[in-house]
């Protein structure tokens, strides 16, 4: 069976793209070249992988959008004028416009932060893990990424290092004109470091950009990680945002994302629990209001054993909103003595708002406790009647509970500041309503 | 202070008939006492009275002090003043009982045109009230009713009650579930609400609920509307001899 799957007006002009951008990227011909070749073999993701089912990424690019060519003093006005609700937090600050880095704040001992352009172009020893904890085969928005990347950073952080508050990785998809931007990061955390990461992404409303943005995680043996993540790309914004971790023995890693203001998204978490005894948290809340579109997909593969992971997704829809959650965890054979729970719950605020729930099991080993659970309703009117018969209007009852059932996920961001201003966001989002 | 007229009530959009000209007057400083089999209406009428959209008022009037309240909306009605004490209280996962208390109180000062309660005013009252109702203030930091027993429910209700004065309260089968010693501690807090500005409405079966808190006037209720009206008294005859001389005859 022949299938031509670079087929779109949209796929034909990145295959041109890549290569008429390719001797300008930096370094890495041959493994980017093999990267675009994994990319081609699916082209753009549509409905035919049952893994984009429910996004349909090739239907919705109906073009290649040119890359970035915005001057950074230009980037850094628009992005100056959006808001990051993370900012003035006291953190190590990192600023991303753009394929821009800059890094605002110091150092801290036993941490090495490169400018992911530097990195790539040197072929910094650091970028041996590029692609471990989220391969270019595992999916072609991965694929297309380790291909057309540009900036980001590439941290270590070393045995022995001591963070006294949280790092923030402030991006900005910046620009005057519509245009895309393949961002990639890569983190190391060697064992026993505890590290605190926000990482916020914030665009334009008012034009059209082309986002993708993959963060690999390596986690070392009793590491700690919590990554607090926002995402509000833009109202006509196209943004996939990868996470990939691979997780040592007895480390944790937690990660909380929110999305809201996203024309069209994705935010795809994948995760290898490699070592034994850890811990893992993947929790993500999504406000979806008038055409808007946006996905949590997430794979956990629970390769040791004596292993916990929790999941837990909360999804707003109102107007003609969709929303789409996909989890699978994967136990394998040798993975005895796994702890897997994962809910996925929706509340639909009108009729014509759509919700996709699709949780997987794939249970190899025989010892094991997993469960799933997946809800997907209206507000619950009794409850209304309730809160409305204590005195509160309708709309700020709504509100209330939206607030409530949004505020479950937030209670899993430990970092009470964070927690605090996304509750506001939420707040804020519920006054926008009306 | 309660004038219910004629009330003649269907669920809405069906033809199912569940109040048939119901008549009651409750004064204020009066504490009234509805009585009645299942399925008579007794928690149709609280609703009502409450707001409830699933209901259609087809003839009759509901007044509060002299004015009707049949167009308002139930949170219109709680800022007027009516409370009603749920059978069985909602439990609200992910919103703190704080905040709910807070969000309530403000949102009825909001709609008379009052200022917001400071913070300090507010726990001075939240502490006070939940002593009365031997209420841990631990229990005040968890989620609305999530994960409380029947009886813990209840003094929550009625900790609402105490901290949102209204002028007229309904309490619907405030006794179910409710052990002796909770039934106790749930009466006490009602009679220390009981004043001569505000009336209540207390709906049971039993006559035992009836013993913590003496109603002035008792009325039972069959088929839709009220049977027959007495006395404190009346609540031991019914007691005694059952409903079913009122269920047959109604």
């Amino acid at each position: 069976m022949t299938v031509h799957v670079i087929e779109t007006k949209a796929e034909r002009a990145l295959a041109e793209q890549f290569r008429a951008v390719l001797p300008h990227l930096p370094g890495m011909r041959e493994r980017r070249a093999a990267a675009f070749a994994t990319f081609e073999k699916t082209g753009l993701p549509s409905r035919r992988l049952e893994s984009w089912h429910y996004t349909d990424w090739k239907g919705r690019q109906r073009e290649t959008l040119p890359l970035v060519e915005e001057p950074l003093a230009d980037g850094l006005a628009i992005a100056s004028g959006l808001v990051d609700p993370f900012s003035g937090i006291d953190a190590y600050n990192v600023l991303l416009v753009n394929n821009d880095t800059t890094l605002l704040s110091e150092q801290p001992d036993q941490v090495d932060v490169v400018d992911l352009v530097e990195a790539a172009r040197t072929g910094h020893p650091l970028m041996a893990h590029l692609g471990t904890a989220f391969p270019a085969s595992a999916d072609p928005m991965v694929a297309l990424n380790e291909a057309m990347f540009v900036g980001g950073v590439v941290a270590r952080l070393r045995k022995g290092a001591r963070l006294v508050k949280p790092a923030h990785a402030s991006a900005t998809a910046a620009a005057m004109v519509p245009s895309s931007v393949h961002a990639r990061s890569l983190i190391i955390v060697e064992d026993g470091v505890e590290l605190t990461l926000l990482d916020s992404v914030t665009g334009r409303d008012d034009i059209d950009f082309q986002l993708s943005t993959v963060v690999e995680f390596i986690i070392g043996d009793n590491a700690k990680v919590e990554y607090i993540t926002y995402n509000r790309a833009g109202a006509r914004s196209q943004a996939f945002i990868g996470v990939g971790v691979r997780m040592g023995r007895n480390s944790q890693f937690n990660t909380v994302n929110f999305a809201h203001g996203v024309g069209f998204g994705r935010h795809q978490v994948h995760v290898a629990m490699a070592g034994e005894g850890s811990k893992l948290g993947v929790r993500g809340a999504a406000l979806i209001t008038g055409e808007q579109h946006f996905d949590h997909t997430l794979t956990v593969e629970h390769i040791a054993p004596g292993c916990e992971s929790r999941e837990l997704f909360r999804t707003v829809v109102d107007g003609q909103g969709t929303g789409v959650f996909q989890g699978k965890i994967v136990v394998r054979k040798e993975a005895q003595k796994t702890d897997g729970q994962m809910a996925s719950n929706a509340l639909l605020l009108s009729d014509d708002a759509t919700m996709n729930n699709k949780p997987e099991l794939e249970i190899f080993a025989d010892d094991v406790v997993c469960a799933h659970g997946a809800t997907c309703g209206a507000l619950d009117e009794e409850l209304l009647f309730y809160l409305q018969a204590r005195g509160l209007p309708k709309k700020e009852a709504e509100a209330l509970m939206v607030q409530a059932f949004i505020g479950e996920v937030l209670e899993f961001v430990s970092h009470e500041e964070a927690r605090e201003r996304l509750s506001g966001v939420v707040e804020g989002w519920l006054a926008g309503r009306g | 202070m309660l004038e219910i007229k004629n009330l003649t009530v269907r669920i809405a959009d069906t033809d199912t008939q569940i109040l048939n000209g119901l008549n009651l007057t409750v004064k204020a400083g009066e504490v009234a006492a509805i009585m009645g089999p299942n399925g008579s209406g007794k928690s149709t009428l609280s609703y009502v009275i409450s707001g409830k959209e699933d209901y259609e008022v087809t003839e009759g009037d509901i007044l509060l002090n002299g004015e009707s309240i049949l167009e308002m909306e139930a949170h219109e009605r709680a800022a007027a003043g009516l409370f009603l004490a749920f059978q069985y209280p909602l439990e609200i996962p992910g919103v703190a009982t704080m905040t709910f208390l807070k969000a309530a109180m403000n949102a009825q000062r909001k709609s008379r045109g009052e200022d917001e309660i400071g913070p300090a005013d507010f726990m001075k009252a939240v502490r006070a009230a939940a002593a009365q109702l031997k209420i841990d203030p631990e229990m005040l930091k968890r989620a609305l009713n999530v994960g409380f027993s029947g009886g813990e429910k209840k003094r929550m209700e009625i900790l609402q009650m105490a901290l949102l004065k209204p002028r007229f309260c309904i309490l619907d089968e405030t006794d179910s579930g409710l052990d002796i010693d909770a039934l106790r501690i749930v009466s006490e807090g009602v009679n220390a609400l009981r004043a001569k500005d505000r009336g209540m409405l207390v709906i049971t079966h039993y006559q035992r609920l009836l013993d913590h808190i003496v109603p002035d006037t008792v009325h039972v209720m069959a088929r839709g509307r009220i049977v027959r009206s007495g006395g404190a008294e009346l609540a031991h005859e019914l007691e005694k001899n059952g409903y079913r001389d009122y269920v047959d005859a109604a």
